[in-house]
């Protein structure tokens, strides 16, 4: 029997240890509650990041031309699977994911931490993999960017890298609205700490891509891409680059850069490929930018179409230097200084305007700024203000030489001739939809400036039209089309230095007249069998054309009714 | 003391069967019924909801698959389809470029208009180079 003294201590030890506990289970029921509930929760929920799949790129005319593909990764982390258990998973893994046994193993030996053993498997390879229940091996689901049409407009598309971040083009112009929000889930974990599909519970919805649809039209990118081919393969060039306008709205219905990659393997070509000449590529207009040249004289230099002006002499003589032209022609009226594509005429016209009406024309028309194309990297062109012109600098923007312009800042200036004067804003994307097609946001409203009186734009297009029925643009014509443009030759300037032996060869214009439906420039940098544009760049813009009035489904001007 | 071949034949000495464990048996039994009656109101239901839910997730499963190769197609579609590809296989596929001549347009009066009969004299040689 216990003295009363000892039953005391005894109860006293016992009511104290008693209030200990009570005093712990109040601290972690009260106190340290949240941290130790995240802790628990942590220790058998796991979260699962479902990447949304990326929107797609859609043409004008509804072809898909870049989509992706669900996919699988399979990963593995050595440092959590037994190594006595690698022979067997491996021998077990092998015909699911088509990978040799010995060569899983060496994956395996050679990496310490978590790696991918195959990427962008059918995602049918997860469940057999889930099976395995092994920790430290699993299957992530991934997405594979596919492009059914292979190169064709892979520079306006881009491209995504392994992670399917937009790297180029459009891709990284528009990857947060292409590639939309992951899903949140929470998951069981069993016992060995493996994520279990039980209870799956969605935490925070994601967003699928948004898709973008383009005024690119497949059928005419693609006629466009292989008439440029036909030239580099016939002529030989360092490169060559084509637009296709719309004149009174801007949309462009092909943006052609060659030579090309194919966007699902961009690694296999050279990075220069995957420049985008038409945008990027700031060149020496040459003879195309005569048109403007005459427009700031006929707008503010007191000319008049008819004025004529001594084209005499092979050249003239500025500033000491003396500048050759391709022949000596007499006396030619403004227009057949363009017909014929006059370099001392244009000299001397240009030296009659002031430098400022003269600067103000060109950057109306869109020069020495970018465009605003929805593509990155695009070039402003180099235009000089007249502040910093030397004795030589009209001279030389009169024979397109002291600028340089992207061949879509060129088709947008032809654009305001063709549109009766109007500058517009050139626009690749033409709205951005959701997963039904539903547009949520409609084209970037465009407002078109006029920039030109209308009578003058018309002028300059008479004069365009002379150019390809009687000038340099004769192989520019299409049978049955009224066609206006300009043929341009410039010797390219490499370090601020022209070289000689390297030349650039354009041909700018529109049709059908008198309402166009598309400008149309054509860039062949470096030509190497002949440079001259009117047998280089006039003949690839007349196939080109003649494609495209078929394509737009546009009736001959000399139609017969049946 | 033990009487070996001594048996009580008095009836009143014989002891009746306990009999009593019948009831706790039934008891036992009623009481297991009743339980499994509440467990299975409370499981049944429940049994019923996970049963659809893994149903559900089958089916989902199936739509995910069938919209995958939906997908896939339509992209080997798009392929197949491309004017590149057609293109290349032009001959192939006996397709043949129809010259500008054989085409007829619809304009937008409803007309059916074609290219003037004979082919348009070819382009002189370029007036100048450039």
């Amino acid at each position: 029997m216990l003295s009363p003294h000892r039953w005391r201590v005894l109860v006293a030890c016992l009511a104290s240890w008693a209030v200990l506990v009570w005093l712990r289970l109040g601290y972690v029921q009260v106190v340290s509650h949240r941290e130790l509930a995240e802790a628990a929760l942590r220790q058998r929920e796991a979260t699962l990041e479902v990447e949304e799949p990326r929107g797609d790129i859609l043409s004008a005319d509804g072809r898909i031309l870049a989509g992706s593909l669900d996919r699988v990764s399979v990963y593995a982390n050595p440092a959590r699977i037994p190594r006595e258990r690698w022979p067997e998973l491996a021998a077990k893994l092998s015909p699911i994911i088509a990978l040799e046994a010995d060569e899983i193993l060496r994956r395996l030996a050679a990496r310490e931490k978590f790696f991918y053993l195959a990427k962008n498997l059918d995602p049918a390879v997860a469940e057999p993999i889930e099976r395995l229940r092994t920790r430290g091996l699993g299957a992530l689901p991934t997405q594979r960017r596919i492009h059914p049409h292979g190169p064709l407009a892979a520079a306006v598309l881009g491209f995504v890298n392994g992670e399917g971040v937009g790297q180029a083009g459009l891709e990284k112009a528009y990857d947060r609205t292409l590639a939309g929000t992951a899903s949140v889930y929470r998951l069981l974990r069993d016992g060995k700490s493996i994520p279990t599909p039980l209870d799956l519970r969605l935490e925070h919805a994601g967003r699928p891509g948004l898709s973008l649809r383009l005024t690119l039209d497949t059928r005419i990118q693609a006629a466009v891409e292989e008439e440029l081919a036909v030239t580099l393969a016939t002529i030989g060039a360092h490169g060559a680059s084509a637009v296709v306008m719309e004149p009174t709205t801007g949309a462009v219905l092909a943006l052609a850069s060659l030579p090309s990659y194919h966007p699902d393997a961009p690694g296999a070509s050279p990075p220069e490929t995957w420049r985008n000449r038409a945008v990027e590529d700031a060149l020496e207009p040459g003879s195309s930018f005569k048109p403007i040249i005459v427009a700031a004289a006929l707008a503010g230099g007191g000319f008049r179409p008819f004025d004529l002006v001594d084209c005499s002499g092979g050249g003239v003589q500025v500033a000491g230097v003396f500048l050759r032209d391709h022949a000596s022609h007499g006396l030619l009226s403004v227009r057949e200084v363009i017909t014929r594509s006059s370099n001392s005429g244009s000299i001397r016209i240009a030296q009659r305007v002031s430098p400022a009406v003269l600067d103000g024309t060109i950057r109306d028309l869109g020069f020495g700024a970018p465009t605003g194309i929805e593509l990155p990297g695009e070039t402003r062109g180099l235009l000089h203000p007249p502040e910093r012109w030397s004795a030589l600098s009209r001279a030389g923007l009169a024979l397109g030489q002291e600028v340089t312009v992207s061949p879509l800042q060129l088709a947008r200036a032809y654009a305001a001739f063709a549109n009766g004067g109007f500058l517009v804003e050139p626009r690749l994307v033409q709205a951005t939809t959701d997963e039904s097609g539903t547009v949520v946001t409609p084209a970037r409203a465009g407002s078109p400036r006029r920039v030109l009186p209308p009578a003058l734009a018309q002028q300059i297009t008479a004069m365009l039209v002379a150019v390809v029925e009687e000038g340099t643009g004769k192989h520019a014509s299409v049978p049955f089309y009224r066609t206006a443009g300009k043929t341009g030759t410039a010797q390219k300037a490499v370090d601020g230095v022209m070289r000689s032996g390297r030349h650039v060869a354009w041909f700018a214009g529109f049709l059908p007249l008198p309402q166009p439906r598309a400008v149309i420039v054509v860039c062949v940098d470096e030509p190497r069998a002949n440079y001259w544009a009117s047998e280089v760049a006039a003949p690839a813009f007349g196939r080109i054309a003649a494609r495209l009035v078929t394509i737009m489904g546009l009736p001959p001007q000399e139609a017969v009714q049946l | 003391m033990r009487i070996a071949g001594y048996r009580p034949r008095n009836t009143y000495l014989q002891r009746q069967l306990d009999r009593r464990w019948r009831h706790w048996l039934l008891w036992c039994a009623a009481g297991a019924a009743a339980m499994a009656v509440m467990l299975g109101g409370f499981v049944g239901p429940r049994q019923a909801t996970v049963r659809l839910r893994y149903e559900i997730a089958q089916v989902k499963a199936e739509v995910d698959t069938l919209q995958r190769e939906r997908r896939s197609l339509l992209l080997e579609l798009e392929a197949a389809t491309s004017p590149h590809t057609l293109a290349a296989r032009a001959a192939e596929l006996d397709l043949a470029d129809v010259p500008p001549n054989r085409l007829l347009f619809l304009t937008a009066a409803g007309e059916l208009v074609g290219q003037p009969a004979g082919s348009p004299a070819p382009p002189a040689p370029a007036t100048g180079v450039d």
